[in-house]
């Protein structure tokens, strides 16, 4: 099937399935906008993906991007941030690799609003946004980095 | 989209007006025009997020921030979102919309405004 449609100012046309596709930004977040907008623009020739969920997406990869940004080795050398995403049948999957040394994702309270000192930094509600807007997010951590795997599932058209 | 902010003054409130991408990298602007508004004194403080077009955990870090600034100095936050709008939709899921004020528009604040199509503010009366 070729699909093309639009998101935003981007246009993309990919058969679908596609293949897997690799976007390696630089480990900065002024280029955690340009992951989103691709990877939202390429979600967007799907039209099993309705409109809320491709925003869903962007927000859940911009925040898996924003975390591995910062998860980078501040020692003064560049990193990237590599972001793979792919079309199965079922779903959309997209992976946001870092270089960092690796966390507990467990440690992320579920809500923030909840936790005194997660409110009083106000932060921490970046893993729990990913785990509510996509239907399922998975976190490998290793050493030499952690990767972040985000699924949003592709419901079956409905036929009149 | 970078993020652009007008802050107008009214008697006792500042309106900061957005239009754009509140998110990681914009984030810090917000915190320093938050601060810039308040380092003035107390102020009551509205932030249009109504042309905001995507936020992150970032923009709502800054907008929670901004919320206890306020409360600091014993002053309003408002918020006016645009309702199903992309900021409307990230309170409503993660709960923030249970502790801060969020509005439609600045109607009932008195104040009547259009936006960035406008060159800024108009002050009216507020309603009888």
């Amino acid at each position: 099937m070729k699909a093309l449609s639009k998101s935003g100012d981007a246009q993309v046309a990919v058969s679908l399935p596609c293949r897997p596709i690799k976007l390696e930004i630089p480990a900065s977040v002024d280029y955690v906008s340009v992951a989103r907008l691709v990877v939202g623009a390429v979600a967007s020739s799907d039209s099993r993906l309705s409109e809320s969920r491709r925003e869903d997406l962007k927000i859940a990869v911009s925040e898996a991007c924003t975390n591995a940004v910062y998860a980078a080795p501040d020692d003064g050398e560049p990193h990237r941030v590599v972001v793979s995403f792919e079309f199965t049948p079922d779903s959309f999957v997209v992976d946001v690799a870092d270089e960092g040394g690796g966390f507990d994702p467990d440690s992320a309270s579920d809500s923030p609003l909840l936790d005194d000192e997660k409110f009083a930094a106000e932060g921490g509600f970046g893993i729990p946004l990913m785990r509510v807007l996509s239907d399922k997010a998975e976190f490998e951590t290793r050493k030499t980095g952690t990767t972040v795997r985000l699924v949003f599932y592709r419901p079956a058209l409905e036929v009149d | 989209m970078l993020l652009h902010i007008e802050a107008t003054q009214h008697e006792g409130t500042t309106v900061l007006t957005m239009l754009g991408d509140l998110d990681v990298a914009s984030a810090p602007q917000l915190r320093s025009q938050v601060i810039e508004a308040i380092s003035h004194g107390p102020v009551d403080l509205v932030l249009d997020l109504r042309n905001v077009d995507f936020i992150d955990s970032f923009g709502l870090g800054v907008i929670i921030s901004a919320l206890k600034r306020t409360a600091l100095v014993d002053r309003k936050l408002q918020l006016l979102t645009d309702p199903g709008g992309p900021v409307s939709e990230l309170l409503r899921i993660t709960d923030l919309d249970r502790i801060l004020e969020v509005r439609p528009g600045l109607e009932t604040t008195g104040f009547e405004t259009t936006g960035f199509e406008t060159t800024g503010f108009e002050t009216t009366e507020p309603a009888e």
